[in-house]
C-alpha cells in the first residue's frame, strides 16, 4: 500500500512557457505534504503533473519504480487521487452517485455495481462523515460539504496517494479545519497526501512536510518547520513574519507588508 | 435528486404505452379518419402478412405508404434531437446547450438550402438529405479543426468557434435565399425547410433517418458513464480514469450524427433538444444511463404529437413542425423552469 510518488528533475511547459523547471519532489506515504507559493508560482501545476494530468516535457513522475507515462489513465486512476480546484457542481446528482463515480476506474463500460463497489463507497462516504448526506442532490450542498463529497469521490477508487489543489480555499475556518484534520488522518492511515495550500499557519500545523514553490522553481523542500523560515517568507512572499509560539508548542507567524524602498 | 428505481420504472411503463397511443392516433386521425381496426389490420397484413381480404387499397395506401412513415419519421427524428440535446447538455455542463451549437445546426441547414437552390432536391429525393449530412459533417469539423491544439479541445473554444461558424453558416444560408427569393417556388420550399416540416415522407426518408439515430444512440450510451463524470469537469473526469479528448470526440462526431440525421429528414425543428432532456432531468434525475434512452423515448413522443398537431389545427394548412415544437414547447418550458426554481428555492 505505501508507495512514494516522486517528481524527478520535471519541467513543464504550456504555450511556450516554462510553468516549472527541473522540480524534485518525493510524496511520500504516511506524511502530509504541502506544496506552498505565491499565486502563479506552479503549485496547481506540480500536483497536476503528479496526477499524471499534465504531461511533463522533461524528467518524469514516478510511481514508486513505475514512471507514470508507462500507466494507463485508468490504472493511474485507481491508484492516484486529484481533488481539482473546481468542485462546481451544476446537475442534480446525488452525494452516492457523485461518490460511486470515484468507483469508475474499477468498473467496466456497462458493469453493474459489485459488493466491492459498494463497500468502497460505504467507506469513503463514512471517512469523510458525509454518509447523511447520501440521498441529498449535490449541488445543494454547501462549500464545506461538497469538498468532503468530493474527497470521498476520491477516496471511493482507494488510491495510495492523494492530491488537493486548494481544498480550503473557499471555506470558512470550521470547514478548514475539518478537511485539514481529514488530510492529515489520511496521512496517518498510510496514504501519501499532498496539498497546495494558501494557509501558511494551517501548514505550520497540520503538514509534515512543506515544499516551497515560486515563479516555477522548487525553492526548498524539507521539514515544515525548516520551510517556514523568516527569510523563505520574505523572499518569496514579500512580506515579514514574526513567529509566535503558542501554549502548546506550536508556531504561529504573523505578517507584515514590506515597505519596499 | 435522483430517482429511485421505481420512479424509472414508472417513467417506462408510462412512456412506452404512451409511445404507441401517440403512435396509432397519428396514424389515425387526419383528413381521411381511420378507425383503430382498420389501422391494425393494415399493420398485421403489412408486417405479418395477413391475408388482406376486407381492407380497402385506399386505407393501405393512406395507412401504410402516408402516415405510417411521417409518424415514424417524425419518432426518429425527434429520438435523434433528444438525445442530442442530452448529450450537448453534459458536454457543456450547461442545461441550455442544444445541438444547434458547434454549428452542427446551420451547416445541416445550408447543405439542404443548397440541394433547393441547386435544384437537384427536385430530381430526386437523396440530395437534400445527403447534402444537409454533408453539411453538418463539415461545419462540426471545420469548428473542430479550429479549436483543437495538439489533441486538446477546449470546450469553450469549441463553443465560440461553433457559435461564430453557425453564424456565417446562417448568413451563406440567408445569402443564397436572398439571391433566389426572385423564384417563389425555391424560397418557399427553403423557407418551409428552415421551420421545419415532416410533409410527404416516405420510407425512404425513415430509412435514411433511422439507423444513424439508433447508431447515435447505442454510441452515446457507451459514452454515458463518460458523460456523467465530464459534468463534473475534465479534470476530474481525467482524474477519475476518463480519456477525456476521446470521450469528447466520440460524443461531439455523435451529436453530428445525430443532428445531421434529424434536420436532413425533417429540416430545422428547434426546441426539442433543449426541452425534452431538462424535462427528462427533472423527473428522472442528471444520469445519463437513464436520461439518454429516457430523452430518446420523450422526444419521440413529443415529436408525434406535434407533428399531429402540425397537420390538424388549421386544415387543410399544415403548420409548419417547427413552429409547433417552439409553440408548444416554449410555455411548457417556461412552467417547467419556474416551478424547478420555485421548487428550490424553498
Amino acid at each position: 500500500m505505501s508507495v512514494t510518488l516522486e517528481a524527478r528533475d520535471i519541467t513543464v511547459e504550456r504555450g511556450g512557457r516554462q510553468i516549472l523547471r527541473a522540480v524534485n519532489l518525493r510524496v511520500e506515504p504516511g506524511r502530509f505534504t504541502a506544496l506552498i507559493g505565491p499565486n502563479g508560482s506552479g503549485k496547481s501545476t506540480l500536483l497536476k503533473a503528479l496526477a499524471g494530468l499534465w504531461p511533463v516535457s522533461s524528467g518524469e513522475v514516478l510511481f514508486g519504480a513505475q514512471p507514470l507515462q508507462n500507466l494507463k489513465r485508468r490504472e493511474i486512476a485507481k491508484r492516484i487521487a486529484f481533488v481539482p480546484q473546481d468542485t462546481r457542481i451544476d446537475f442534480a446528482f446525488t452525494v452516492d452517485e457523485i461518490v460511486g463515480m470515484g468507483r469508475h476506474p474499477h468498473r467496466g463500460r456497462f458493469a453493474p455495481e459489485t459488493s466491492a463497489d459498494r463497500e468502497a463507497i460505504a467507506a469513503a462516504l463514512k471517512r469523510c462523515d458525509v454518509e447523511d448526506l447520501r440521498q441529498r442532490a449535490a449541488n445543494t450542498l454547501s462549500g464545506g460539504e461538497r469538498q468532503r463529497v468530493l474527497i470521498a469521490r476520491s477516496l471511493a477508487a482507494q488510491p495510495e496517494v492523494v492530491l488537493l489543489d486548494e481544498p480550503t480555499a473557499s471555506l470558512d475556518i470550521e470547514h478548514a479545519i475539518e478537511i485539514l484534520d481529514l488530510c492529515r488522518e489520511l496521512a496517518r492511515d498510510g496514504h501519501a497526501v499532498a496539498v497546495a495550500i494558501h494557509d501558511l499557519n494551517a501548514v505550520a500545523r497540520y503538514a509534515d512536510v512543506a515544499a516551497l514553490i515560486d515563479h516555477g522553481n522548487l525553492i526548498k523542500v524539507g521539514a515544515t518547520e525548516e520551510v517556514l523560515s523568516p527569510s523563505a517568507f520574505n523572499e518569496v512572499f514579500g512580506v515579514q513574519a514574526e513567529v509566535l509560539t503558542v501554549p502548546d508548542g506550536s508556531k504561529l507567524y504573523a505578517f507584515h507588508r514590506l515597505h519596499k524602498e | 435528486m435522483t430517482a429511485p428505481r421505481l420512479r424509472i420504472g414508472l417513467f417506462y411503463g408510462l412512456m412506452m404505452p404512451a409511445l404507441m397511443l401517440a403512435v396509432i392516433a397519428a396514424v389515425a386521425i387526419g383528413s381521411t379518419p381511420l378507425g383503430w381496426q382498420t389501422i391494425v389490420k393494415v399493420l398485421a397484413v403489412k408486417i405479418l402478412g395477413w391475408n388482406q381480404s376486407g381492407i380497402s387499397e385506399t386505407d393501405q395506401l393512406v395507412v401504410w405508404i402516408i402516415r405510417v412513415p411521417r409518424v415514424l419519421v417524425a419518432a426518429a427524428v425527434g429520438a435523434g434531437l433528444g438525445t442530442a440535446g442530452a448529450i450537448m447538455q453534459g458536454l457543456f455542463r450547461n442545461p441550455l446547450a442544444e445541438p444547434g451549437l458547434m454549428g452542427i445546426g446551420p451547416g445541416a441547414a445550408l447543405g439542404g438550402v443548397i440541394a433547393f437552390v441547386t435544384g437537384v432536391s427536385a430530381k430526386s429525393v437523396l440530395p437534400l438529405p445527403f447534402l444537409a449530412m454533408t453539411g453538418a459533417l463539415l461545419a462540426l469539423s471545420l469548428v473542430y479543426a479550429m479549436s483543437t491544439r495538439g489533441g486538446v479541445t477546449p470546450m469553450a473554444t469549441l463553443l465560440l468557434a461553433g457559435v461564430a461558424t453557425g453564424s456565417f453558416v446562417s448568413a451563406l444560408t440567408s445569402l443564397l435565399l436572398t439571391l433566389n427569393i426572385a423564384n417563389w417556388q425555391i424560397a418557399q420550399e427553403v423557407l418551409f425547410w428552415m421551420m421545419g416540416g415532416l410533409d410527404a415522407r416516405t420510407w425512404t426518408h425513415f430509412w435514411i433517418c433511422a439507423p444513424f439515430v439508433v447508431l447515435g444512440l447505442g454510441a452515446a450510451l457507451v459514452e454515458a458513464r463518460s458523460l456523467d463524470l465530464l459534468m463534473q469537469g475534465e479534470e476530474a473526469a481525467a482524474s477519475l480514469g476518463v480519456d477525456v479528448e476521446s470521450a469528447k470526440r466520440t460524443l461531439i462526431v455523435t451529436v453530428a450524427v445525430l443532428t445531421g440525421a434529424s434536420v436532413a429528414v425533417a429540416g430545422m425543428v428547434g426546441f426539442v433538444g433543449l426541452l425534452v432532456p431538462h424535462a427528462i432531468r427533472m423527473l428522472l434525475g442528471p444520469s445519463h444511463r437513464v436520461v439518454l434512452p429516457a430523452s430518446a423515448l420523450g422526444g419521440a413522443s413529443f415529436l408525434i404529437l406535434c407533428d399531429l398537431l402540425a397537420r390538424t389545427i388549421h386544415p387543410p394548412t399544415e403548420i409548419r413542425l417547427g413552429v409547433v415544437t417552439a409553440l408548444c414547447g416554449g410555455p411548457f418550458f417556461l412552467v417547467l423552469l419556474l416551478r424547478h426554481y420555485r421548487e428550490a428555492s424553498v
